[in-house]
């Protein structure tokens, strides 16, 4: 993934959740900072965010890898959506 | 076997010291036959019934990963493990009614006649096959573990009985590994094991076997003080039932250099449901986060992806916690249970869908106290329904909020809560489950023989509560 | 076998020293433990401990008999039975009048024990012979332990840990009770956290306890007292009819074994005439009682006492119609004390082995 792509897809991803999901654009929201483990977003909110990156960024992320691990900050979102794009997808949901 | 007993540590210790010496090639078929061997010390017939499971699941996975009707293959392997868990699973909770019901009639012993136990682990390994077979379906799992490995996963004895739920693809990678046992984990493991027998027998245990036998059948024979009081042992008692228990099986499997899912993170300090189900017996609610709730969502949000989709604020976590009462069992407690628990879901989904979100640790300490009260007290009651059929549980409730009676209880088992508050607190503290291990030696090794002399003198006294998720 | 380099366990040194250090803690912690509890002034701070028995009045019993022997050696005589003979026999008065007769001293200790059943008793005697080489075992009994089924207090007794280690079925459990004065108070101080009521009530109780396992202080009749005719009118039907219960009997005859050495004397303790005289029917099974009573002891060679309450105690002297007060103890004490003592000066009962000189 190319390094303009990348930035772009980071951004999507912040104004996405600042505006949707914390509600408040002008949130300094850190790239490192802990989503989940803060308590800022919860199951709920990360449905939607993997729905956001699956119809926008056109990129699914496995249920199975919305985890603590993979979803805790900007940060780690954007690591697993580059992993996601550079090899093959979960192929199928049933 | 009970992992509580001598024979049972006689069976690690033989089966360690041999896994120790066979080369890494071997390592896997020698846990395999020790699982068996395992299961058929409680019953032949549950191991039977596991075989039948594993070599279905697998063949199943095999398809559902290839490329000739894979959706065939996942529903046809879907379904089997369904309905053998729901046959058993019902047969569990009608046949002691019939029985009743025929012995009522005259019939001699119906219940040696009709009687069909609950396979031990059943509900466990159920879920477990069902999450390979999606992976498998997904291309998840990437090459098809050997037979051998696949009914290894299923079968591994630590956590045969009571969880925990283990992701195949994690497991599964694992037994691909080499392993090694260093002293780190040695020292990891042990700690485990010493941290699980305080909570198992010290804690809960204590607090178990003094609960009156009638507060949950009678509770108008009780105060309303009391009614609260065996409420809050009986959370403190199942937490630390189930939570010694995985430690103690976690520190066995460290023994083998395989690591097992941590299923409890200090859930009485959870300030919102939603950490609650990440701090409580996890590895059942990832896996319904990942099998019901994240599935229905999507499915949902393609449709309306609005924050305020009114579908998908109510069904996905009312459909997960409904799916949890149903694991638990089919008695209509625990489907209330289910209900009540979908709901404090779905009221925090409200909130998430209409206001801003905030950061909960960066709340006020006193408002993450108050929070964490707030949860605690729902839960407690929604433990209530967990514990009682329903019309019992509306006379509990009565009986609690008439503020009838000032009795107190006649117990002082209740201070056993405070070592289980502290070990939380440090946990929590540090973060972790190790906060020990960073102590100085000296105070390390005083904790420990103070430990083992608490374990040791407890388990002379009366016989054990038995472990609780081994009944599901 | 693996090579070093596929081996699974890689350990390196230096390994396991919290462990030994935590090792030599413990062993540190339990030692300095097991010596404190020992330790006279800090016992008697502390409440008595626990053998783990279900009845806590034979643990304190047990403790103090422990204690007796620790100061002043061994009792040379026990008196054993229910709350009967916990009531009505005050060592130190039945000692006065033994003396009087034959000359000699006998340090005794009161070893009745509430719903002790006469097979339990039996069972007990054995381990106290073992443990203490009394000289003389005064096993008080009457018609009233032959009637009820002591069935589930036979088993509290036999099936504890410390009991089936003292009668041959050795038990880690029932070693460490024995062995280890930290196990007792463990199990003492779970009665604290578990039960607090009985804990509350067993604390007040301890405090009457004398060394000699005797307790002082009982006064008042419900005999006399008008204010006690209904409760002791409930007791007096319970007992109106007065059935042999042959398993009891039986169970006696298995349970008890005579010890080389001790001299055991059977008596007869009394009962309020107000349940043995009530009809035709009862008086006629109450002597039918007393003589197989009689005939256990024939058969088992030990010397049968029988007593005669309407001569030796009025009822002011009743606590209730099955037990004395503590003036009635006092007389039926030295009245059996006179009587085991004429029996030992005429060679009716062997002379206990071990005196003390007239002071």
């Amino acid at each position: 993934m190319e390094a303009t792509e990348a930035r772009t897809i980071r951004q999507k991803l912040k104004t996405y959740i600042t505006a949707e999901i914390i509600k408040n654009a002008e949130y300094p929201l850190r790239d490192d900072e802990p989503l989940i483990s803060g308590g800022l977003i919860d199951s709920f909110s990360i449905a939607h965010i993997a729905v956001f990156i699956e119809t926008e960024i056109g990129v699914r992320i496995p249920d199975t890898d919305l985890t603590l691990d993979t979803m805790d900050s900007i940060d780690r979102m954007c690591a697993r959506i580059a992993v996601a794009m550079a090899g093959p997808e979960d192929r199928r949901s049933p | 076997m009970s992992i509580q007993s001598l024979p049972f540590v006689g069976f690690c210790a033989a089966t360690l010291a041999l896994y120790y010496l066979l080369p890494r090639a071997r390592q896997n078929l020698l846990l395999l036959a020790a699982s068996y061997l395992f299961c058929i010390s409680i019953s032949w017939r549950f191991a039977l019934v596991l075989l039948i499971m594993t070599l279905a699941s697998y063949a199943a996975g095999l398809g559902s990963a290839g490329k000739k009707r894979p959706r065939l293959w996942l529903g046809l392997g879907i379904g089997f493990n369904l309905a053998v868990w729901l046959y058993f699973k019902s047969a569990a909770f009608f046949i002691p009614q019939i029985s009743s019901w025929l012995a009522g009639m005259g019939w001699d012993d119906p219940g040696r006649v009709l009687g069909i136990l609950l396979p031990v682990g059943i509900s466990f390994y159920t879920l477990q096959a069902i999450s390979y077979l999606l992976e498998c379906y997904r291309g998840q799992i990437g090459t098809p573990p050997s037979l051998w490995d696949f009914a290894l996963y299923l079968a591994y004895f630590p956590k045969l009985t009571a969880g925990p739920i283990e992701r195949p693809r994690d497991f599964l990678m694992q037994l691909a590994r080499p392993r090694t046992v260093d002293n780190e984990l040695l020292a990891r493991s042990f700690y485990l094991i010493v941290l699980g027998l305080v909570r198992k027998i010290v804690i809960a245990d204590t607090l178990l076997a003094a609960m009156p036998a009638r507060i949950f059948i009678a509770p108008a024979d009780y105060s309303g003080i009391e009614l609260a009081s065996w409420l809050l042992a009986y959370a403190f008692g199942l937490y630390n039932n189930f939570c010694g228990y995985t430690d103690i099986v976690r520190g066995i499997s460290g023994f083998f250099g395989i690591s097992l899912s941590s299923n409890f993170s200090r859930p009485f300090f959870s300030r919102s449901f939603g950490e609650l189900w990440n701090r409580w017996h996890s590895s059942l609610s990832h896996w319904l986060r990942d099998t019901v709730y994240f599935p229905l969502s999507r499915f949902l949000l393609k449709r309306d992806p609005g924050m305020k989709n009114r579908a998908n604020i109510m069904l996905p976590p009312l459909a997960a916690m409904l799916a949890s009462g149903l694991w638990h069992g089919l008695a209509p407690r625990y489907l209330a249970w289910g209900l009540v628990m979908g709901i404090y879901l779905m009221a925090e989904n409200i909130r998430s869908a209409t206001r801003p979100a905030r950061r909960l640790d960066r709340m006020p300490r006193w408002r993450q106290w108050l929070s964490t009260a707030r949860v605690m007290g729902l839960t407690l009651a929604a433990f209530a329904l967990f514990s009682m059929d329903p019309p019992v549980a509306g006379r509990f409730f009565l009986r609690l909020f008439s503020f009838a009676g000032w009795t107190l209880p006649g117990s002082r088992v209740f201070l056993v809560m405070i070592p289980s508050l502290w070990i939380d607190y440090v946990q929590n503290r540090h973060g972790d489950d190790f906060a020990w291990l960073a102590w100085s030696r000296p105070a390390r090794a005083a904790l420990l023989s103070l430990a083992v002399l608490a374990i040791f003198l407890w388990s002379q006294t009366k016989v054990g509560e038995p472990f609780i998720y081994q009944g599901f | 076998m693996p090579t070093e380099k596929n081996r699974t366990l890689k350990l390196e040194r230096p390994f396991g020293r919290t462990l030994i250090l935590s090792l030599a803690i413990l062993a540190g912690l339990v030692a300095a433990a097991e010596l404190l509890l020992r330790w006279e002034p800090l016992q008697s701070r502390l409440p008595y401990p626990s053998f783990g028995n279900n009845s806590h009045q034979l643990d304190i019993k047990l403790h103090l008999l422990d204690k007796m022997a620790e100061r002043d050696g061994p009792p040379d005589c026990l008196f054993l039975g229910n709350s009967m003979v916990q009531a009505g026999i005050d060592p130190d008065a039945f000692n006065e009048t033994y003396r009087e007769i034959t000359g000699h001293t006998l340090r005794c200790f009161n070893f009745g024990v509430l719903g002790m059943a006469p097979y339990a008793g039996a069972t007990l005697i054995r381990i106290l012979n073992r443990s203490y080489s009394p000289k003389m075992v005064i096993w008080g009994i009457s018609p009233y332990d032959l009637k009820t089924d002591e069935k589930n207090k036979q088993l509290a007794l036999e099936n504890g840990n410390w009991i089936r280690f003292q009668t041959g079925e050795w038990n880690f459990g029932g070693w460490l009770i024995d062995a280890s004065y930290l196990t007792r108070y463990y199990l003492r101080f779970r009665l604290w956290l578990d039960f607090p009521r009985i804990d509350r009530v067993i604390r007040a109780s301890e405090r009457r306890w004398s060394a000699n396992g005797f307790t002082r202080g009982r006064h008042g009749s419900a005999i006399t007292d008008p204010g006690q005719r209904e409760r002791e009118a409930k007791n007096k039907e319970a007992m109106r009819d007065f059935r042999i219960n042959q398993r009891v009997l039986s169970m006696m005859h298995e349970a008890f074994q005579p010890t080389p050495g001790v001299t055991c004397v059977l008596v007869e303790m009394p009962i309020h005439r107000n349940y043995a005289a009530e009809n035709e029917g009862g008086k006629k099974n109450y002597e039918k009682l007393i003589s197989l009573i009689h005939g256990f002891a024939k058969r088992k060679n030990i010397h049968f006492i029988q007593s005669d309450p309407q001569n030796t105690l009025s009822d002011d002297q009743w606590r209730n119609s099955l037990h004395m007060n503590s003036i009635g103890a006092l007389r039926f004490s030295r009245w059996l004390g006179r009587r085991v003592g004429a029996a030992v000066k005429q060679g009716a009962i062997p002379a206990p082995q071990r005196f003390r000189p007239r002071p």
